[in-house]
């Protein structure tokens, strides 16, 4: 097993989310930690929302698996049920690809703007907390809040169920992809985490959206598809 | 039936078990709340122990002055499947996940409708006709309002009749009855209904402007007007039925005003009566003996925490201006307070320990059942009955406890010492109803 180096170690994928998932009726955080205590607001992230309307990945992490073919993280994507597949939470510092770093599948809508939002970030003084789990097609996740902590980051997530008017299958899933950009580069940091509300009713923070969400299917190459606030954000 | 009363101290009403073993745990109140110094239990037979703990209690008497007829279940039963059978099985709906929810919610809901209930008593078991009445009510406002059929104006609109079918039951509601004692405890149970109904009525924010957007939370607030419609309902039944035989049935509320502040008087002047603050206050701490995870500590706390807190619902009682209530309330807060001494004395004394053996946690379950029924046989039975009211629901969620959990060491402590302090309080009982009484018939 490679080596990770620290900063690779602030990710949090796949089992570590599932666990604090699992259950979940009110607010659970993944950072082991209550929320709230020892955290500030960060005021100016620039904010990418994606939703695929397949489950499918827009985001993978690769690294060298030691064998010279690189493994695929988190493992479970394609073996685990819909609902465990694809999940990343991690605070990217920089692009190493010696390390465990992110990918975008070119033939996966959606992923090339992850990769241009990626591109466009300067990891000397800035990082970006990725975030990328499966919803159920009859619901939508939005983003409340992201806090910078004494040693690393956190962001609060809620869900809802949408419309009843809007068509959708009851045990279906897509993906959705956070992707945050901080304006610090958080190279002493070494905790990342994530709670999520299952409701959104009383969000505990604004509701933080970007200007465009944007809704990809498996027909979209990835051209803009502006549906802030419509039915499928 | 023998009275504990007459052979039993205050002090001693505690612990008539505990006498017994006292000897060979002299000492005990001399050491420091330490676990590890904690005697422990006797080795009892656990076989026979867990017969005992397991065994229900016995049933409250039914004396509530106002008898529910069927037809009133029948109506409340009747409107919940209306309810019910306006949404169907399988809802069709574009959104999968809430047709599945409310299919879901149905389903459960009837399924519980076919069950026996064991409710104690039948206000208990119109309890349960009012929750499964709104819960209908939720799952069919979640379906209109995914429907489109229900929107902010038709809820407006039941408002507003809500709003004025409380205003007129209030404005005509002056307390009758010409038992002052059986009014007190028919209008206690009226106030209650009425006040949480109408919080309902109140409470509830704006309908969601797009009930399509948030089914979830329209069906919550449809909920909550339904709840107030059938507390209405209960609370109009209670009110007609008990004046219904009465020719010129007397107001009551300016003597339960009345009553209800001489009480609260009695209440705060029993907090501060002996030198039991610092237990109060502090705890544990306060006393030099040996709480920990015994029985000893499950009195306490019990004791505790109930004379600390119950001021607060009379202070509730006295804002919303619901005097058969505060009446209710202030004399709990009181006999809280001098059961909270009783248990402390037993404690410094220490008389309240674990009973030595199967047969003497048998006696402790027997005269404690004895205390709680001679309280019930006090007259008047439906004031009295109502008193007791806090010492049965401990022994109530122990039964319950018992029913679903293997017994442990701290199990039995709190087995142990829940039913010592219920005893204590159960003893207490007939005086606070002649007292009660009393001050009623004063005013």
């Amino acid at each position: 097993m490679p080596d990770w180096s620290r900063r690779h170690a602030l990710q949090a994928t796949g089992g570590a989310l599932l666990t604090a998932l699992a259950g979940c009726n009110g607010t659970d955080s993944a950072s082991g930690s209550y929320p709230g205590e020892n955290r500030t607001a960060v005021e100016d992230a620039v904010v990418l929302k994606v939703r695929n309307t397949t489950p499918t990945p827009m985001v993978v992490r690769e690294r060298d698996s030691g064998d010279g073919e690189p493994t695929t993280e988190p493992a479970e994507t394609t073996d685990a049920p819909p609902r465990h597949r694809g999940r990343i939470m991690a605070h990217v510092t920089d692009m190493d690809r010696d390390g465990l770093s992110p990918t975008f599948p070119a033939d996966v809508a959606g992923a090339d703007r992850f990769a241009a939002f990626f591109d466009e970030t300067d990891f000397d003084t800035e990082s970006i907390y990725l975030e990328q789990s499966p919803v159920p097609e009859c619901y939508v996740r939005h983003l409340t809040g992201v806090y910078r902590e004494p040693d690393g980051v956190e962001a609060d997530f809620c869900r809802k169920v949408r419309p009843a008017d809007v068509s959708c299958a009851a045990d279906a899933y897509d993906m959705t992809a956070f992707a945050i950009r901080l304006p610090f580069a958080g190279d002493d940091f070494n905790s990342v985490g994530a709670s999520h509300g299952s409701g959104c009713r009383r969000p505990r923070g604004d509701l933080i959206e970007p200007d465009q969400n944007h809704v990809v299917g498996p027909t979209d190459s990835g051209s803009s598809s502006d549906t802030n606030g419509g039915p499928s954000a | 039936m023998t009275d504990p009363r007459q052979h039993l101290s205050r002090r001693h009403a505690l612990g008539t078990i505990a006498t017994t073993v006292t000897a060979g745990l002299a000492g005990c109140n001399a050491l420091s709340n330490d676990d590890s110094q904690e005697p422990n239990p006797p080795d009892y037979d656990p076989e026979a122990v867990g017969q005992i703990v397991r065994e229900s209690f016995p049933a409250q008497p039914t004396v509530f002055p106002v008898q529910i007829p069927d037809s009133h279940f029948q109506a409340h039963a009747s409107r919940t499947r209306d309810l019910l059978d306006s949404v169907p099985e399988e809802p069709n709906l574009p959104n999968g996940a809430i047709a599945k929810q409310i299919g879901r919610e149905r389903a459960g809901l009837m399924e519980r409708l076919g069950e026996r209930g064991d409710e104690p008593t039948p206000r208990d078991r119109l309890g349960q006709w009012r929750y499964y009445r709104d819960h209908a009510a939720e799952v069919w406002g979640s379906y209109v309002a995914a429907t489109g059929q229900y929107g902010p104006s038709e809820f407006r609109d039941r408002y507003q009749r809500l709003k004025s079918a409380y205003d007129a039951f209030e404005s005509d509601w002056a307390y009758r009855g010409d038992d002052r004692p059986d009014a007190l405890v028919v209008h206690a149970t009226i106030e209650e209904l009425f006040e949480r109904g109408l919080d309902d009525v109140l409470s509830t924010g704006p309908f969601p402007s797009d009930p399509q957007a948030a089914v979830f939370e329209a069906g919550r607030m449809v909920r909550e007007h339904e709840h107030a419609a059938a507390n209405l309902e209960d609370a109009r039944m209670f009110r007609d039925r008990f004046i219904d035989d009465q020719s010129a049935p007397s107001t009551n509320r300016l003597a339960f005003a009345a009553t209800s502040r001489e009480l609260r008087r009695e209440a705060r002047a029993e907090a501060h009566r002996g030198s039991y603050g610092p237990a109060l206050e502090d705890g544990r701490s306060a006393l030099d003996a040996n709480l920990a995870r015994g029985p000893a500590g499950t009195a306490f706390e019990h004791a505790r925490n109930t004379a600390r807190y119950a001021d607060r619902a009379v202070e509730r009682a006295t804002e919303r201006n619901d005097p058969a209530t505060a009446i209710l309330r202030a004399t709990h807060q009181r006999h809280a307070m001098a059961t909270f001494r009783d248990v402390v004395d037993a404690i410094r004394g220490d008389e309240l320990t674990w009973p030595e053996d199967a047969s003497e946690l048998r006696e402790l379950r027997s005269t404690t059942t004895q205390a709680i029924q001679t309280a019930w046989s006090t007259s008047p039975e439906p004031l009295a009955v109502e008193l007791t009211t806090h010492a049965v629901g401990l022994l109530r969620e122990l039964t319950h406890y018992h029913d679903e959990h293997e017994l442990d060491e701290y199990d039995l402590a709190r087995y142990v010492g829940t039913l010592n302090y219920a005893r204590q309080y159960a003893q207490g009982v007939p005086e606070r109803t002649s007292e009660v009484v009393h001050a009623l018939r004063n005013e």
